[in-house]
């Protein structure tokens, strides 16, 4: 057996949290038809504020955490307020670039704060024992990811096709001012789904700080493998984005074990180039078309 | 109105001209002659550096409408390629240096290809994971032995023709002068025929497919164009700080390329250069500010985002704009009613007559998922017939004209032109056999005039070199003379007014903007012209000015016409023919008169209504 089982449920693991992470960044696509380059900045923020409160304020771990949870809600929904609603009519580019703003931003203000002794220790949400079959050793980490991921994805996928607010989220993707024609509240809509992902990348900053460390750099390279997942996945596709995940978890940890640490993001960024070229909608997207 | 300067009518399309740009690159100079505190000199230094870059990039971000947050990357490509050959293989500078600027072209190709199939993000993404990829590779392990990892590189010495280039003195100008060079290749690019077309692939990436634009060609030859800019900036940052190490062009660098575009002003040439200036000066400016810095260059970069998208260079403009608002809602579109034309001459016209063979649908469908959009549609367009196609809202018809122009495949069926198998070609492909179509949305490029919009119609078929557009104008002319001709022709034909001729798009009223549709559809010899709703939204009056456009076209050219409108009596004055769907399907087929006639279709339109109410 040797090494390659170990490798596998590390690849598990940590492919897993990309596929949640590409959630997030899917759900905001599906609502508002944008891709977040902020939101790796926007999860550090929340997962910050629950580690103030456990190791500043001495608070027990599952209070800080949940604290933090709406607050992180908070946090994207006045991202949003602040940085897009203003002149949203803006080009699509105009858009994409402020929530690179966004990031800049927000990392310059996380290390203009929490910068100094960076990285720090954030306390386990799992026992880290986990489960024992056999020989096999299923961390607890991998455990509370696959939990997270698949109340996820079912969430999402139940909220965008049986729930009104999915409704109006694709509504408000497809054509926000024919959705706001109709009485739908636009904004709104989309400072829900800021909320959202940014509750879903909140849990994947809580389940990777306690391995990673906390840091503010500490999505910055998550990120590009998450989007990665996304597009392998398909852009609007939840099991895509997991799968894609998981997928991406499994070709880098195997690189990284079996070749050098820097191919295993060499091997990912090939992966999205051959992706756009053989498949550009991704596994199960689909490529919008445009009205004419 | 531009059009009355020497140089022939070719000045008709040109667009804007670098002056503002040599101008400040002449004041950089000048500023650069005198002695400078070093803070300052470095400030100018890595402006004029960045700002080859930041030119050449806005051709991707202000005139494709993409993103690329990685564009260090090529400069670290170049950078290193350059100073490795030159210091450790020993090659000649000059040589060292092309072979950079190649290296950066190919990997530009490379992922270009892949970015280019996924718009907007596949750019956003693509570019952002190379920057990523690239600073790694650079600083691993792995090509440690080659690149010095983490150390860098050290460049001991550089000389061209007795300069020494690691002098800043003498490098500032060697800078400025790369840059006065990117500024005239960009600004030739931006204003050419490939510039046209890129702000219609902004525009409309569906558009310029139907106009027979090769949107991924075009896109990634811009994209290759900006990364060899990148390598020149690269070559630059190397001698200027005689050492190179991967943090050089870490994901920041690359921000600050986007932020300087930004900043400076999208789509205009001299932008970037003020862009690059400010943000080089930005950190001596506020340098008691230490860790607040980077928030002070994010704030910025974002209130520009939002509050003042066109950047310092827009502001001359915008700032007028902004102290009139309130009292003005929005300067009035149309000056000038649209009215009759006379007859043009025919040698005014310059145009061919052309000869359509028959087109033939069979058993067409076209299937999204469950819902059929057509099913089993039939229906046979003579040659040089004006065939008018009705129907309710979702009846099929603007999937017949999209199967028609290229932009959607059938799920099955044919359609044939004469004998040629239409079903599944390349909306460029369509264009090329003579298919051309209007848009039932302004489909137009807001500020190019009408002539230069007229142009792009004719994009596929002149045989054109992006080498002799980066040459200038001048070089170009012969070229343009035969696009204005032409499309002065057309619009002649049309009936458009001269004086409109050379009004920016965006201003036109809604009539004009169907004229100029319909010219750019005619440039080109079609032999088929597919008019998608043109009467939607016109007044009687600029109705009757389309039916006479049309019926003058149609005599002048031959050429077979397939109208999809809403107005029957507009409908039932100029077709020999009339085809009625619903829900996907062939209703009524025959002459107007008669088919409007028939109890079912009547149902379909009106519901049951006595026959003779009809207007």
């Amino acid at each position: 057996m040797g090494i390659l089982v170990p490798t596998l449920i590390s690849g598990l693991t940590i492919g897993v949290m990309y596929g949640l992470f590409a959630c997030g960044t899917a759900v905001l696509y599906k609502a508002t038809g944008l891709i977040n380059f902020a939101l790796g900045g926007l999860a550090t923020v929340a997962t910050f504020v629950a580690w103030s409160l456990i190791a500043g304020q001495g608070w027990p771990v599952w209070a800080g955490v949940i604290t933090a949870l709406p607050i992180a809600a908070a946090i994207g929904a006045f991202c949003y307020v602040a940085v897009i609603w203003p002149r949203d009519g803006a080009e699509r580019t105009n858009l994409l670039m402020r929530t690179l703003g966004l990031f800049l931003l927000i990392q310059a203000v996380t290390q203009l704060f929490w910068g100094e002794g960076q990285p720090f220790t954030f306390p386990s949400l799992v026992p880290t024992q986990g489960l024992r079959i056999g020989a096999v050793h299923i961390p607890g980490n991998l455990l509370a990811a696959l939990g997270l991921a698949v109340i996820t994805a079912a969430g999402f996928w139940l909220l965008f096709t049986r729930t009104r607010v999915g409704l109006l989220m694709r509504a408000v993707a497809d054509s926000p001012d024919v959705a706001g024609l109709l009485g739908v509240r636009t904004k709104i809509i989309a400072g829900v789904a800021w909320a959202l992902s940014t509750v879903v990348a909140y849990g994947v900053g809580l389940l990777t700080a306690p391995t990673l460390l906390l840091s503010t750099h500490m999505l910055d390279s998550f990120m590009l493998f998450a989007f990665t997942a996304v597009v392998c996945g398909g852009l609007d596709s939840f099991a895509g984005g997991l799968l894609g995940g998981v997928l991406i978890g499994l070709l880098s940890t195997a690189m990284a074990v079996f070749a050098a640490p820097e191919w295993s993001v060499v091997s990912v960024f090939a992966l999205l180039l051959a992706t756009l070229l053989l498949r550009p909608a991704g596994m199960f997207g689909r490529l919008s078309s445009e009205r004419l | 109105m531009a059009g009355t300067s020497r140089g022939g009518s070719a000045a008709a399309l040109r667009g804007q001209r670098p002056v503002t740009s040599l101008l400040t690159v002449v004041v950089l100079a000048v500023v650069a002659l005198f002695p400078l505190q070093p803070a300052w000199q470095q400030v100018l230094l890595l402006a004029a550096i960045w700002a080859s870059s930041a030119v050449a990039l806005n051709l991707w971000q202000g005139y494709t409408g993409e993103i690329s947050f990685g564009h260090a990357a090529f400069a670290a490509v170049g950078a290193y390629v350059g100073a490795l050959l030159f210091t450790k293989a020993g090659l000649p500078l000059a040589l060292a240096v092309l072979s950079a600027l190649l290296a950066s072209a190919a990997v530009a190709a490379l992922v270009g290809w892949a970015l280019v199939q996924l718009s907007h993000f596949g750019s956003a993404i693509v570019t952002f994971f190379l920057a990523f990829v690239v600073v790694a590779l650079l600083g691993s392990g792995t090509l440690r032995g080659v690149t010095g990892g983490e150390n860098g590189v050290l460049i001991p010495s550089a000389q061209i023709g007795g300069l020494d280039l690691l002098d800043t003195g003498t490098l500032v100008f060697v800078a400025l002068a790369c840059l006065t060079v990117t500024v005239l290749l960009t600004s030739n690019y931006a204003s050419g025929r490939a510039g046209r077309a890129l702000l219609l692939v902004k525009r409309s990436e569906t558009v310029a497919g139907t106009m027979g634009v090769d949107v991924r060609r075009v896109k990634l030859t811009a994209f290759i164009f900006t990364a060899i800019f990148g390598a020149v900036s690269g070559i630059l940052l190397t001698l200027a700080f005689g050492y190179l190490t991967p943090g050089l062009f870490d994901t920041t660098a690359s921000v600050n390329l986007v932020a300087m575009v930004v900043v400076g002003g999208t789509g205009r040439i001299v932008g970037p250069i003020l862009g690059a200036v400010f943000f080089t000066a930005l950190p001596v400016a506020v340098q008691g500010a230490g860790e607040q810095q980077a928030v002070f260059g994010a704030v910025i970069f974002l209130l520009f985002l939002v509050f003042l998208p066109t950047g310092l260079a827009g502001l001359p403009r915008e700032l007028p704009r902004a102290l009139r608002r309130g009292r003005v809602k929005r300067a009035e579109t149309s000056t000038a009613a649209l009215v009759p034309q006379p007859r043009p001459t025919a040698e005014l016209l310059d145009m061919h007559r052309v000869d359509p063979p028959a087109l033939t649908i069979e058993g067409l469908e076209v299937r999204f998922g469950k819902l059929a959009a057509l099913s089993g549609v039939s229906l046979r367009v003579e040659p040089r017939s004006i065939h008018a196609i009705v129907g309710a809202n979702g009846a099929g018809k603007s999937t017949l004209l999209n199967v028609l122009s290229g932009v959607q495949k059938p799920t099955a069926g044919s359609c044939r032109l004469g004998d040629t198998e239409l079903a599944g070609l390349s909306p460029q492909r369509m264009r090329a056999l003579g298919l051309a179509r209007t848009f039932q949305h302004p489909s137009h490029v807001a500020d190019l005039s009408a002539l230069a919009n007229v142009s792009l119609g004719l994009y596929a078929s002149r045989r054109w070199s992006l080498a002799r557009d980066l040459l200038g104008a001048r070089a170009r002319r012969r070229g343009e003379e035969e696009l204005v001709r032409r499309s002065t022709a057309a619009l002649h034909l049309v009936g458009l007014p001269v004086h409109r001729h050379g009004v920016p798009a965006g201003d036109l009223s809604l009539a004009e903007t169907r004229l100029v549709d319909i010219a750019r559809a005619l440039v080109d010899d079609a032999s088929f012209v597919l008019l998608d709703e043109p009467t939607a939204g016109l007044a009687e009056d600029e109705m009757d000015i389309l039916r006479t456009a049309l019926v003058r076209v149609h005599e002048a050219r031959g050429m077979s016409i397939v109208v999809v409108a809403h107005h029957l009596e507009f409908l039932r004055e100029i077709a020999d023919n009339l085809t009625v769907l619903d829900s996907g399907a062939v209703l009524a087929d025959g002459i107007p008169e008669e088919v409007l006639r028939r109890p079912q279709v009547l149902e379909a339109f009106l519901g049951r209504t006595p026959a003779g109410v009809m207007e």
